[in-house]
């Protein structure tokens, strides 16, 4: 128990940063041997395992060629040397790749496996106890075994005054490499070689499938095929393609036409027009779904538009189509254009359009409504469909509208107005001048109550 | 207390010492020197004769950790400088003043606390080949009254503080002085 009191302080985050790598060094390590991680990790070590086992079986293939050729070693000599090398690298920390190339080194120097292993632990202890670069040391110890002592003693001047200065020089660093090791290098070491020794059983494996996926014929001629296909344009994939682009395009181009037909030959405009009268007329949500079946009905469309532009032709010779409207109770407002659009492609229609939407058959329906476009006949004693007797009143009781008389065709563009508590001579006068003055009926129109 | 930061105290006394052999030796005695006001006014501010002593306890610990001036002089307040990086935190002291003796310290901060007691009963402690437990005493409390009363308490800090701003502006300005050295050799 002590107090102290700070008079500086200083920001130093060296050490926090050592202990972070240190940790992350261990969660690699865990995360190398599978412990608590999902199958992509488990995967991702087993291609891991497999690339660490093809290099390290390329580096082992390089210095057991050098042992061979320079010392002549054995197929027993070759596998001890093998386990020199891992046991060494676990013992010390220092990856077996780094380890192999010294060794090789020393085994072109001394041509005799046991000599250069030894020159190989005395290389790695010096490294570690003095800090230097394991490359140096190596080169100034290949010296001095050949007799030529001066760079080790340059490197070391303490061996200036030794008789046999490789062995004061092996006694002086003995088992330093050992006693400085990294427990966690270590531990990543010997995780490294436990990965390696799985890839080793993965790798033959994964040689198998390589094999099979590129042998003549196989998944990846297969697929160089099929994909070489798409540049010929007269393989099918390509056809398919054009078809598919070329629909596209034409159902685009009758969609445009369609619309362009309420917008003076503008699309936009039309789309404008036809949105904010569905809008307004419609639940907006009906409304947009109507739209959106309308421009999806692909071919239909085309025909649907020529109808309306035919129909619209004819309205333009008998004097412009009409609206009639109808006031709901709650104040909602029905549009029928009956005369210029069949009420079948109307208020009808956006049923079959809503239904459409989920059942396949209505979707048909709608697609040849739009081919054959055929005008309801309207039944005696009824509004807009709606059973009305003679005054106009329907079942309810609710006013609807007067039914139209024998004398009328449904096919005339007499708009039949009936005014209860009014003069109708006015009515139809304010129609006139306002028809006259704007053009067609708006199809929105506000009215006072009805009443009987 | 508060106290200022110092940024790459490591690395300027490394340089220093790579420069010039013994420099960082030197910063060091300088460092140390200059916090010698705050040392001498902390060390004249510990009382000179066990505080501890009373009516209650008349009898001096000369054995215990804890008894005033055993295996510690309770006077000794020595400087620190570290430039050691913890592996806990960021922040870690550079230049410190350290009252080593744990018969001092406990002086120092006796009665500091709230006074609450934490635990009415005491945790179960092996006692004869059992196990026992015991209520909290007031020992504790009539300790604290004690040095209370001889104003034997509190009294580092409020020593310290008088001489403290000027002592780390000096400590400042030396390393400041030496860092400059290696920025001049530097460049």
């Amino acid at each position: 128990m002590s107090i102290i009191l700070k008079l500086l302080s200083k920001f130093d985050d060296s050490g926090i940063r050592k202990a972070k790598s240190g940790f992350s060094g261990l969660k690699g390590a865990i995360g190398a041997i599978g412990i608590g991680v999902g199958i992509s990790q488990i995967t991702d070590l087993l291609l891991d395992s497999a690339k660490a086992a093809a290099g390290d079986a390329k580096s082992t293939k390089l210095l057991n060629t050098q042992l061979v050729r320079n010392a002549g070693a054995t197929k027993a000599q070759i596998k001890q040397s093998d386990k020199f090398v891992e046991s060494l690298s676990l013992q010390t920390g220092i990856l077996d790749d780094d380890l192999r190339p010294t060794y090789a080194k020393f085994a072109n120097v001394t041509h005799n496996v046991k000599e250069a292993q030894k020159l190989l632990t005395i290389t790695i202890n010096a490294a570690a106890g003095s800090g230097r670069s394991q490359t140096k040391i190596a080169q100034a110890v290949a010296k001095a075994y050949d007799g030529n002592t001066k760079s080790l003693q340059n490197m070391f001047p303490e061996l200036k005054k030794s008789k046999d200065v490789l062995g004061d020089f092996t006694k002086e660093y003995a088992d330093m490499a050992e006693i400085n090791a990294d427990p966690f290098m270590k531990f990543n070491n010997s995780m490294d070689i436990l990965k390696e020794k799985l890839g080793a059983v993965i790798l033959p494996l994964l040689s198998d499938f390589v094999d099979y996926i590129s042998k003549p014929g196989g998944p990846i001629d297969q697929m160089s095929d099929f994909l070489d296909s798409f540049q010929d344009p007269n393989s099918d994939a390509s056809k398919m393609f054009t078809d598919i682009k070329n629909a596209v395009k034409d159902a685009f181009g009758h969609v445009k036409d369609f619309f362009a037909l309420f917008g003076n030959g503008s699309a936009i405009e039309g789309f404008k027009n036809i949105a904010s009268t569905l809008i307004k007329a419609l639940p907006a949500l009906i409304a947009l779904k109507g739209i959106m079946m309308l421009a999806s009905a692909g071919s239909a469309i085309a025909n649907l538009a020529k109808a309306v532009g035919l129909i619209q032709a004819g309205n333009a010779v008998s004097g412009g189509g009409g609206a009639l409207t109808k006031f709901t109770k709650n104040g909602m407002v029905n549009v029928a254009v009956r005369y210029a659009i069949p009420l079948a492609v109307t208020m009808g229609a956006l049923e079959m359009i809503d239904a459409g939407f989920s059942d396949p058959k209505e979707r048909q329906k709608l697609s040849d409504a739009g081919k054959n476009i055929v005008a309801p006949k309207l039944p005696k004693n009824s509004v807009n469909g709606i059973f009305v007797d003679k005054n106009g009143y329907n079942s309810s009781g609710d006013f609807v509208g007067l039914p139209l008389t024998s004398k009328q065709s449904i096919d005339s563009n007499i708009i039949n107005i009936t005014v209860t508590n009014a003069d109708p001579k006015a009515v139809v006068d304010a129609l006139a001048k306002y028809v006259k003055l704007n053009g067609a009926l708006p199809s929105v129109l506000t009215t006072g109550k009805y009443g009987r | 207390m508060a106290s200022d930061i110092v940024y790459n105290a490591k690395e300027i006394v490394k340089a220093l010492e790579a420069l010039e052999p013994g420099m960082k030796k030197v910063l060091v005695r300088e460092v140390k020197f200059a916090a010698k006001p705050t040392i001498s006014a902390i060390k004249s501010a510990i009382p000179k004769v066990n505080p501890f002593i009373s009516s209650v306890r008349p009898v001096a610990n000369t054995r215990g950790r804890l008894g005033w001036g055993v295996e510690v002089k309770a006077d000794t307040v020595k400087p620190s400088f570290k430039t050691k990086a913890s592996k806990k935190f960021a922040v870690t002291s550079l230049v410190s003043i350290v009252v080593s003796s744990p018969a001092t310290a406990l002086a120092d901060v006796a009665g500091k606390g709230s006074g609450a007691v934490l635990n009415p009963v005491t945790k179960s402690y092996p006692y004869k080949g059992g196990s026992r437990t015991h209520r909290t005493t007031t020992q504790g409390q009539k300790m604290i009254k004690h040095l209370r009363s001889k104003n034997a308490s509190n009294f580092v800090y409020p020593a310290a503080e008088k001489s403290l701003p000027m002592v780390k502006a000096e400590i400042k300005l030396i390393l400041e002085r030496y860092a400059a050295k290696v920025n001049r050799k530097l460049n």
